[in-house]
């Protein structure tokens, strides 16, 4: 089948739209309302798909490493490191336990205290880096209960106190995104049902001579639902690119926290997605109001 | 064809029609007079499945109306070619495209009627004006081209409002032969008119019957020569 007798198929012929006058700023308005409402959805589509790999960025990282740091009173570090560490390595799931050297914690520091400080002047805690296989298995859980009971001025850090509000936040805006493009839908269907409406209204000479003659609903539907159908998805297609565009010049680039989060590859196929709902709304809106105000017809 | 049993009609207000007993057989002639407003566009519609009756019971093609659907109302005016009385054409189309109209309507492939209407076009003498808009018509042409928009279908009734209310004399006549032409190919005919010089005209060619409506009831009359 041709391209057109698809088309055809989907959305009704040409001829069958003919029987319409073309008239009037409902079709046209229609398409510059889709056109924008695209728009919009590609940027928040976009949003949608930033947050995603935001989120699988930050969750990658929470690499398995972790560091536990004992501070106790003087008298209690040794022992408690002590028990620390013969925890560590006594519990499955832990794959490297390595004491951090003093002098490796002052050259972190060094930065921000200089070389020169006397060493003990500084109440150092011990730190110990640890390696897990699983971080969000039980190995964690069963470690943080042992340091409890037998070294209490041992603290576990995931190093996710900085990255989970980050994930909740970009899992947040992805729903909001998603909300925000349904909303948009629905937007899509309430103005097309509308355009219907008027279009029936300011064509309620030709429907009915159209009927005299004995045209079924079904047929006077399908000359709307043409029109209707490619004005929205072309209008769509228009808000789309524009919305593509905008997005490749305000790239960020270089080694911005956001830099290798815009659409990579096959995403940039995403988008199109915007159009191609849009036109099935608009085709189905227009399918059902035109059904549903034709049967009310005397 | 055509079946009315105690059937009456009102648009809400007064009685328009009341106690209709009528039968219209196949490849009959009808004519139905009557001063102007005393209902007979309102009958016609009611044959056309414009218009239920709101008393008694209609039947047309065998099929009760009070029980089709829209759809089913739709099928069966197909199958009835309707002259209205104010024409009824989609000005934003051409003459051709009008005439082609009812085909489209019915889900046929209009291109492939193209030598029908045609022919159709010349039979009413319209092959010159297939261009035309239908405002760029005399309102003799606008009558023919209704004439051929209600035969395309090659239907097997036809009913006809004032098919010579706008038109002269010749026009007229000429109007009448065509449609005197379909009864002799077996087609049902029912016009309405209020030309007495039209109907002897006819009935000196066919058998017609000749329907008048008085006070919203049907009359068998009877038109001197
Ligand atoms: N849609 C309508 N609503 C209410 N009353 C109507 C309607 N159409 C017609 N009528 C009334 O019904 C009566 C019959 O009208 P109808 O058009 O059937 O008459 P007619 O015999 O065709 O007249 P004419 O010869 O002038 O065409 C008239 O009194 C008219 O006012
Ligand atoms: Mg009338």
């Amino acid at each position: 089948m041709s391209r057109a007798g698809v088309l055809d198929l989907l959305v009704g012929d040409r001829q069958a739209e003919k029987v319409v006058p073309r008239r009037g700023h409902t079709v046209w308005l229609t398409g510059l309302a889709a056109g924008i409402m695209a728009f919009i959805a590609v940027l928040v589509l976009v949003l949608a798909l930033v947050g995603n790999a935001l989120a699988a960025r930050w969750t990658a990282q929470l690499d398995g490493t972790a560091t536990l740091r004992v501070s106790a009173p003087a008298d209690q570090v040794a022992l408690q490191t002590e028990a620390a560490l013969g925890i560590l390595q006594v519990t499955p799931g832990v794959t490297s336990v390595r004491r951090v050297p003093q002098g490796e914690q002052l050259a972190l520091l060094a930065p921000w205290l200089g070389t020169d400080l006397p060493q003990d002047l500084l109440d150092l805690p011990v730190m110990i880096d640890v390696t897990l296989d699983d971080p969000d298995g039980a190995a964690v859980q069963t470690i943080r209960q042992r340091l409890a009971a037998e070294a209490p001025g041992a603290m576990l850090d995931l190093h996710d106190r900085w990255r989970d509000p980050l994930v909740d936040a970009a899992s947040t805006l992805r729903g909001l995104s998603m909300l925000a493009l349904v909303l948009m839908l629905v937007l899509t269907a309430a103005m097309v049902s509308l355009s219907t409406h008027a279009a029936l209204s300011s064509n309620a000479q030709v429907v009915s001579t159209l009927r005299l003659i004995g045209a079924r609903d079904a047929f006077i539907a399908r000359a709307f639902v043409r029109r209707f159908t490619l004005r929205a998805g072309a209008g769509a297609l228009v808000g789309m690119v524009a919305a593509l565009v905008l997005l490749l010049i305000a790239r960020p680039a270089g080694d911005h926290v956001f830099a290798g989060t815009g659409l990579t590859g096959w995403q940039w196929l995403w988008p199109l997605l915007v159009p191609l709902l849009i036109a099935i709304v608009a085709l189905i809106t227009t399918r059902q109001t035109a059904l549903a105000r034709l049967r009310k017809l005397p | 064809m055509i079946e009315f049993e105690q059937a009456g009609f009102s648009y809400g207000g007064g009685q328009i029609l009341s106690e209709l007993d009528l039968s219209i057989r196949p490849g009959s002639f009808h004519f139905l007079t009557g001063p102007s407003g005393a209902g007979k566009t309102t009958f016609l519609r009611l044959c056309y499945l414009d218009l239920k009756p709101t008393q008694g019971r209609m039947a047309v093609f065998e099929q009760d109306v009070a029980r089709a659907d829209r759809d089913r109302v739709a099928r069966l005016r197909q199958q009835i070619g309707v002259v209205h009385q104010d024409c009824q054409f989609l000005d934003h189309l051409s003459l051709r495209e009008n005439v082609a109209l009812p085909l489209q309507v019915a889900g046929r492939d209009a291109r492939r009627f193209d030598d029908d209407i045609d022919d159709l076009l010349s039979w009413v003498g319209l092959d010159a004006r297939s261009d035309a808009l239908p405002a760029e018509l005399s309102g003799g042409e606008r009558q023919r081209a209704a004439l051929a928009r209600a035969v395309i279908m090659a239907p097997e009734m036809i009913v006809a409002d004032e098919p010579t209310g706008n038109i002269d004399w010749e026009m007229g006549l000429r109007v009448l032969d065509l449609l005197i032409e379909l009864n002799r190919m077996g087609k049902t005919i029912l016009i309405a008119t209020h030309d007495l010089n039209l109907i002897r005209s006819a009935k000196s060619q066919v058998e017609a019957h000749v329907l008048r409506l008085r006070s919203g009831r049907l009359q068998q009359a009877e038109v001197a020569l």
